[in-house]
Order: C-alpha cells, then sequence, then structure tokens
C-alpha cells in the first residue's frame, strides 16, 4: 500500500464491486473537484452546459420562443442553483454516452488482480 | 449571522433545504418529461391540431393526475436509455469472472480431494487383495 498509493490500497482491500464503484465516483467527482478548485473551469463548464439544455429543448420543441423560456427555467434551476450536482450528472451522462464506464469497470477489474 | 442565531442547527431549516432540493428537481424532471412527451408525439403525428390533443391529454393525464407513477417510470427510462445497463452488464461480468475463478479452484481442490480419496480405496483394495483370507470367516477354505 505504501508503495502503490492510495488508491491502490483501496483497490486491494475491498471487494471488486465496491471498487468499482469508488473508481467511478472518483472519476464522476473530478468535474465538481476541478471547478471548485478553478474559478474560471464553473464558467466554461456552466457554458457548456446551457448550450446543452439549449439543443435539448431545441430538439424537442423547434427552434421558437417557448424553447428561450424553457431553456432559461432550466438553465435558473440547473446552472445558477445546483451547478456542481447537474456537472457530476452530466460527466455521468457522457461516460456513459462514450462507453467509459465499461473502461473503468474492466480496468479496475484487471488492476485490482 | 445565521449560524449565530443557531437556526442551522434546527432540523426544520434542513427540512426546508431538503424540500427545496427535491421539489426543485422534481420540477425539473416535469419539465424534461413534457418535452418528452412533445417530441415523441410530434414525430409520430404530424398533423398539428391532433398532436396538440394528444400532448395535452398525455400531459394532464401523466404529469397532473398519475405524477408518482409516470416519475418512477420516467426515472428508469432515463437511466436506462442513456446506458446504464451496460455498466450492470460489465459488473456481472466482472464479478462473474472474480467468482469463477474462486469456483474453479475450490473445483480442483475437491477434484484433488475425489482423487486422493480414490487413490486411497484403491490403494486401500489393493492392500486387502493381497490379504491372506480368514479362514475362520469363510468356513475353512
Amino acid at each position: 500500500m505504501n508503495n502503490k498509493g492510495f488508491l491502490f490500497g483501496i483497490l486491494k482491500i475491498q471487494s471488486l464491486v465496491v471498487k468499482i464503484i469508488i473508481v467511478m465516483v472518483l472519476a464522476i467527482l473530478v468535474v465538481p473537484l476541478v471547478m471548485a478548485a478553478f474559478p474560471l473551469a464553473r464558467y466554461i463548464i456552466a457554458f457548456i452546459i446551457c448550450f446543452f439544455i439549449y439543443e435539448t429543448v431545441e430538439n424537442a420543441i423547434g427552434n421558437s420562443v417557448i424553447t428561450y423560456i424553457i431553456t432559461l427555467v432550466l438553465i435558473y434551476f440547473l446552472v445558477w442553483k445546483y451547478i456542481y450536482l447537474t456537472s457530476s450528472l452530466m460527466m455521468v451522462y457522457l461516460f456513459l454516452g462514450f462507453g467509459l464506464m465499461s473502461v473503468l469497470t474492466w480496468g479496475t477489474a484487471k488492476l485490482s488482480k | 449571522m445565521i449560524v449565530q442565531q443557531g437556526i442551522l442547527h434546527n432540523w426544520g431549516f434542513m427540512d426546508l433545504i431538503f424540500l427545496n432540493f427535491f421539489d426543485d428537481f422534481d420540477f425539473v424532471i416535469k419539465i424534461f418529461f413534457v418535452l418528452t412527451i412533445i417530441a415523441f408525439v410530434k414525430q409520430k403525428v404530424t398533423h398539428n391540431t391532433t398532436s396538440l390533443v394528444l400532448i395535452s391529454i398525455a400531459v394532464i393525464g401523466m404529469v397532473f393526475l398519475w405524477w408518482p407513477f409516470f416519475r418512477a417510470t420516467y426515472i428508469v427510462y432515463v437511466v436506462l436509455s442513456i446506458g446504464a445497463s451496460t455498466v450492470l452488464v460489465d459488473m456481472f461480468f466482472v464479478s462473474m469472472g472474480h467468482g469463477g475463478e474462486e469456483a474453479m479452484e475450490l473445483k480442483d481442490q475437491m477434484h484433488h480431494s475425489e482423487g486422493t480419496e480414490h487413490q486411497m480405496h484403491m490403494a486401500h483394495k489393493s492392500h486387502g487383495a493381497h490379504k491372506p483370507h480368514n479362514p475362520l470367516m469363510f468356513g475353512g477354505h
């Protein structure tokens, strides 16, 4: 444990499913931690989430005034009030979309042997 | 100031925070659910008036009447649609691999012990074959 560090120490102790969950949570919490450490990253992530919300609403109801109203309501809740939670959920969505969760699962299983 | 007055230690304040939190996300989920209904109906029904009527009926029924049921269903639908089942399948495969290794080791051990017992049984049998017959037991042959 001393040679390989804290993370590998945890990986050696816990059962496999717990290890995978720990690695996934750490991977998901990277962006909120970066946002907490660097304020500039917070604005960049907020900008990305705003475009993401607008794209989602536009795909559903097209481009109109209602699109902007619904986008603003969602931005108020998701970006203004709960930016850290939304960024974590966005990371989950991106990781699942790109298939990175499978990489984390199999990589953890391989490394913890 | 709030901390100095001791309001943060009051459980009512914490309840208020969490209730606001859940209410906010309930509202956000409702908006996304209505957007999903609109996208689905517009994709299936091209006639404008009919689609508006169907959207209205669906929103009234699903959001205003049976929202607790459809909220849970929609959350499961979203979680499955973004591919959470892939993670579950990967976890099953990975844990099955580990369980399989343990099962193989156990099987090897059992096989080894069975082989040892079989060898001991055969050795005992062969040892018994060379044993001289008891004349008293077999009638003096």
